[in-house]
């Protein structure tokens, strides 16, 4: 290999590599705990020496780093023990990482936002494949967010509505622009039409039908 | 033939510039430099070519194209230090009083911002002395945010100002147990052996 193929850190000497990678550390380490400085006061220090690696690799990942530090909040007013908490941000990190690069490889143009990512790892978990994900993402017609659409579609696979039966759905209200508050409403009266013995499918209808949403399924009454 | 009949002849063509006197010949010389100087192209400033046309096409414009013209129209504005003053602060004053006496949301007197939806979270506790709810948007704190027991009927409430997007949250009684919300839209693991309950906020809040 010639000198100049090299990529530029090894052309450095070692010691200057070694410099360069504690500022590096250094920077993302201060990075981690100041743009929350109430964090690092509210997380003992067992604790913190588990979580503070996972989330300077979450920010080097460019993962929600905010929702991993609300998840280690939440282990600490849980009065959970450090090891605990530092699995369960490790899984919750995982999580995230493989719904990103999931849809990026998928919708390799599409910028994520955090909440988004969030939200499709929720409803990744509730079993929503990641096509279907697509599916929705590609009926955005602009970049509004899809935070609240992905959690409903989640909300509606884990009640036992078909997958593609509600990546349908979901996929129609956001290209519709259908008003989120009323999208934010379809589990509720989901689980009122359900309560009464009827099919998921038929429950996702009547909930459709009685929150005045046309049904993109409509050609299947009652499922 | 005077001088000026020698001139009018040559402007009626009955002779020719050759026959005219030398001295009407210099005269006729200068007074064509002159008009030729009078007929060279005037260039006008830019600012002058674009308040002449926009006159022009405000003739006969309908009344509102002429007051969009004239608001829209550059104009220089001379203001002495004191004047100047005056109208800052009396435009201060303006925005102060708008600011002050709009409300951001109609929330029963609570000033709460124009991106936030307030959210009301009821929990039923009769044998509880004390709820408190807390969740990823406050940070999990552990203090919580205190709930009202309205008179005393164990229907604890709380009305919580939140930016549309999706929460988790959990209620704490008596500030040791934690119990999910059992009228929430839905509940998820939270990894450490406990459920918390999901809230979606949306804008346009209808429910």
């Amino acid at each position: 290999m010639s000198f100049t193929r090299l990529p530029l850190m090894a052309r450095l000497p070692l010691t200057t590599r070694l410099v360069l990678a504690g500022a590096a550390h250094l920077v993302l380490a201060t990075a981690v705990g100041a743009q929350q400085p109430e964090f690092t006061a509210r997380v003992d220090a067992q604790t913190l020496a588990v979580v503070q690696p996972l989330l300077e690799d979450a920010l080097r990942d460019s993962l929600p780093v905010d929702a991993l530090r609300s998840k280690v909040l939440e282990g600490v007013a849980k009065r959970v023990p450090a090891a605990q908490i530092g699995r369960v941000v490790s899984e919750l990190a995982d999580e995230f990482r493989a719904v990103r690069t999931g849809l990026r490889e998928r919708l390799p143009s599409t910028v994520l936002a955090d909440a988004e990512i969030v939200a499709a790892a929720m409803a990744s978990r509730h079993g929503v494949a990641l096509d279907d994900l697509r599916a929705v993402w590609e009926s955005r017609p602009n970049g509004s967010s899809l935070d609240v659409a992905v959690t409903v579609l989640g909300e509606l696979v884990r009640r036992g509505v078909p997958a593609q039966e509600a990546t349908e759905v979901m996929s129609y209200l956001v290209q519709e622009r259908v008003p989120l508050s009323l999208a934010a409403q379809i589990p509720g009266k989901f689980d009122g039409a359900a309560g009464a013995g009827v099919s998921p499918v038929a429950a996702l209808t009547e909930a459709l039908r009685v929150l005045n949403i046309p049904n993109p399924s409509g050609r299947r009454p009652g499922g | 033939m005077n001088d000026d009949r020698h001139f009018d002849s040559y402007l009626n063509g009955e002779i020719t510039q050759d026959e005219l006197p030398e001295a009407v010949r210099r005269e006729e010389r200068e007074l064509r430099k002159l008009m030729g100087a009078l007929h060279a192209d005037i260039e006008a400033s830019h600012v002058l070519r674009d308040n002449v046309m926009r006159e022009i096409e405000s003739v006969g414009a309908p009344f509102w194209r002429r007051v969009v013209d004239w608001c829209i129209r550059p104009r220089t504005i001379r203001l002495s230090p004191a004047a100047g003053g005056l109208a800052f602060a009396a435009a201060a004053a303006i925005a102060i009083l708008v600011v002050g006496v709009l409300p951001m949301s109609d929330t029963g007197g609570v000033e709460v911002a124009a991106d936030r939806v307030v959210t009301r979270f009821v929990f039923i506790a009769p044998e509880a002395s004390a709820v408190q709810v807390t969740g990823d948007f406050i940070d999990w704190s552990p203090d919580g945010l205190a709930l009202e027991n309205e008179r005393g009927t164990g229907v604890w409430t709380i009305d919580v100002p939140l930016e549309p997007g999706v929460y988790q949250y959990a209620f704490v009684v008596d500030g040791a147990e934690w119990r999910p919300d059992p009228r929430a839209v839905s509940h998820v693991d939270d990894g450490f052996g406990r459920e918390n309950s999901v809230v979606i906020v949306s804008r346009e809040r209808a429910s």
